[in-house]
């Protein structure tokens, strides 16, 4: 891709340097200061990136996202005007995201194939919970098919709000809409994914087929 | 509290179902929709299999990204900023509209120069540069079938005819325009080569672009 000579290899040394508050870091980065930027590529990198596989539903082209997210943020950070960077960030990636599915117009929303690609996607955490290893394999990819079949605008709330775990506030905010309409298309989407999921009764947990 | 099983009062409560497992609603809201709760099963139901699917998306595995997104030190060179696709734009537009204005021109020219008597002394080189600009046209229009031809012959006749008589008064500034037909022909093919590179340029840039 275009931006492939514009990435350093991994960092590592940035991880775990101390922690300075966004607001400092943006300040030293809007003056040019590159290893602020990327301290704050770091800290953000696994959410941008996060948020475009589940929207997207495909590693490569989520990673394609995240690298252009980060070259947009690098470049229109004079127009950060403060609040959450976070929600600013997954703006611009939800911007990005857009911009793929407007590029692949007239194709279905990305393919289902690629989905069975996500066993090889490497996961966050090697020992995984009770409730992580319900949701792998084939659950996890009707979860996923669930997210595609959602309208958009929906389908981010959702990542924002259930699967990234964000506030309405910051959710809001990152979606550009205010709290109200977000609290309203996060029922709608969540509604839709319960009947998406309800279709599948074999594969949810015995709680699920209480009703 | 008073149509209880009206199919619009389950609505509504079903509609505070999502932030009230968020806990979003004030408590008047709250009292009034537990309370409810306690006599409707079917919207029990609807509220739990809701909890439960927020459960399942709150516990699905986390994705990593297989590698990271840091900025190399200084991207110097940034990638093609809008800016600079706008100017690649403009550049293309700007050749194609010179190139239009000079192609038109050099018709008018070609046209007026037929109806005219033939010079003598006029450039051989303009003359023929003229003529092999002239004949893809010629060549398109023996190509066609006979009925196409028929059905336009007479117009094209019209036109060449109006194009002529047009024409014929500038015939008197030919000494002025011949000596600089070979020059617009090479600045036109000059323009046009830049034109379409311009154009083939910009049209991968917009579709890497797009890829990201
Ligand atoms: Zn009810």
């Amino acid at each position: 891709m275009a931006a492939s000579g514009y990435i350093s290899p991994v960092d590592e040394s940035l991880e775990f340097t101390s922690d300075p508050p966004d607001a400092s870091l943006v300040a030293r980065a809007q003056e040019g200061d590159m290893h602020a930027f990327n301290q704050l590529v770091q800290r953000y990198q696994r959410q941008v990136y996060y948020v475009a596989f589940r929207m997207l539903g495909d590693s490569h082209l989520a990673e394609d996202v995240a690298q252009e997210t980060f070259l947009r943020a690098y470049r229109g950070l004079s127009r950060f005007r403060g609040g959450s960077l976070k929600a600013w960030l997954l703006r611009i990636a939800s911007n990005a995201c857009h911009d793929v599915f407007r590029s692949r117009r007239g194709r279905q929303d990305l393919s289902l194939d690629s989905l069975m690609e996500e066993r090889e996607a490497p996961w966050a955490s090697p020992d995984p919970s009770p409730e992580e290893e319900a949701v792998s394999g084939e659950l996890g990819r009707e979860i996923q098919r669930g997210l595609l079949a959602l309208p958009r605008d929906q389908r981010m709330v959702l990542i924002l709000v259930d699967v990234e775990g964000m506030s309405y506030e910051e959710a809001a905010e990152a979606v550009g809409i205010p709290p109200g309409t977000l609290r309203s298309r996060l029922s709608r989407a969540r509604a839709k994914l319960r009947d998406h999921l309800l279709q599948k009764r074999e594969l949810l947990p015995p709680s699920f087929r209480h009703q | 509290m008073f149509e209880r099983f009206s199919p619009g009062r389950h609505r509504r409560f079903r509609a505070l179902l999502s932030p009230y497992l968020d806990g979003r609603l004030d408590d008047v809201q709250v009292r009034r929709l537990e309370q409810h709760l306690r006599t409707c099963a079917p919207c029990q139901g609807e509220m739990q299999t809701l909890r439960d699917t927020v459960g399942l998306l709150r516990s699905l595995p986390r994705a990593l990204p297989r590698r990271s997104f840091t900025l190399a030190e200084r991207p110097a060179v940034l990638p093609p900023t809008p800016a600079y696709l706008w100017g690649m734009r403009a550049a293309t537009s700007v050749a194609a509209i010179a190139l239009m204005l000079l192609f038109a021109g050099d018709f008018l020219g070609t046209f007026s120069r037929e109806a005219a008597p033939a010079p003598d002394s006029g450039p051989a080189t303009a003359q023929e540069a003229k003529s092999a600009l002239a004949e893809p046209q010629e060549g398109a229009k023996t190509q066609e079938p006979p009925s196409a031809m028929a059905a336009e012959d007479p117009s094209t006749q019209i036109e060449d005819e109006a194009f002529a008589q047009a024409a014929a008064p500038g015939a008197t500034d030919e000494e002025d325009v011949l000596p600089t037909t070979a020059l617009e022909v090479a600045l036109g093919g000059l323009l046009a080569a830049l034109a379409l590179i311009t154009l083939f340029a910009t049209r991968r840039l917009r579709r890497r672009r797009a890829m990201l």
